[in-house]
């Protein structure tokens, strides 16, 4: 059961609307590598966990993607404000918009909406914890990647923030993966 | 009126209580796979407190963050304005232009 509380987990505050950059940061959203893939992965892996530990582990990140989830729709959100039609064709914003307008719909950058194909539940521990550690991986390369097209500060601390909690999470689903080892699963 | 507003309170409130929430998230994490850590469960327990603190005292005067944390004045809060993605957070500012 998920209860929801009426802050984001860190700051978002921008000044500055940037339909381009906006594009870009679609992918941490609804992308292969993005929040909602991260909360959809972990969320369903968890039930057939052998350990209860690692269902902790699952259980929490899970829910932390969801209000990551949220930070990135709140970036986007905030990118798009107040656009004129001709800053959105001069952001290369005009296929979202003619499909979306201003509001939030997950998908990649390229367009591409969001695919659970892009994840895998194969109800093998093993399988799955060696997964979330390559996914969280892939999700700090997309945020990487971000940080090299953006120039926008306020953008960058948010994104900075989210970055520095895949390396985290790796960090938690390691440990996972010790514990699975030395159960021997 | 304006000028007596209390925002400096309201927002540092605020971000406190975003600091905190954060850091009880972190711990919670590595009780996950820690669960007999002392040092993190005494941590945790002090940061729950300091946390009860704050959200009593935002909620109480500024509205509510969890759903049943604020019933001001006997009215629904909940779905007042603005909501967290919306610039600027407190929005202080934008009330008043409206």
């Amino acid at each position: 059961m998920w209860i929801y509380e009426k802050k984001l987990q860190y700051p978002v505050k921008i000044k500055n609307p940037n339909p381009r950059l906006a594009t870009a940061i679609l992918s941490a959203l609804g992308g292969p590598d993005g929040e909602l893939g991260a909360a959809t992965r972990y969320l369903n892996q968890r039930y057939v966990m052998p350990d209860s530990r690692v269902i902790g582990v699952l259980t929490d990140v899970g829910s932390e993607e969801l209000g990551h989830m949220e930070m990135v729709a709140s970036i986007i959100y905030q990118l798009t404000r107040n656009l004129t039609p001709d800053e959105i064709k001069a952001g290369g914003f005009d296929a979202y918009f003619v499909d979306h307008g201003t509001g939030i719909y997950p998908c990649s950058a390229a367009g591409v909406p969001f695919n659970t194909m892009a994840i895998a539940s194969k109800g093998d521990a093993l399988a799955d914890i060696t997964e979330d550690l390559a996914a969280e991986q892939k999700a700090r390369v997309v945020y990487d990647n971000i940080l090299r097209l953006s120039d926008d500060p306020d953008v960058n601390d948010a994104i900075r923030f989210l970055r520095q909690r895949e390396i985290v999470h790796f960090q938690r689903f390691g440990e996972a993966m010790n514990i699975l080892r030395d159960k021997k699963f | 009126m304006a000028v007596n507003k209390p925002t400096t309170t309201k927002n540092d409130l605020y971000r406190k209580i975003q600091e905190l929430a954060f850091v009880k998230t972190e711990i919670e994490l590595f009780l996950d796979t820690h669960p007999d850590s002392r040092v993190a469960m005494d941590y945790y327990k002090e940061t729950l407190a300091a946390l009860d603190s704050y959200m009593t005292k935002y909620q109480s005067e500024y509205g509510p963050i969890h759903a049943s944390g604020g019933v001001m004045n006997d009215r629904w809060a909940w779905v007042d304005m603005p909501w967290p993605w919306q610039h600027g957070e407190n929005a202080e500012a934008r009330e008043d232009k409206n």
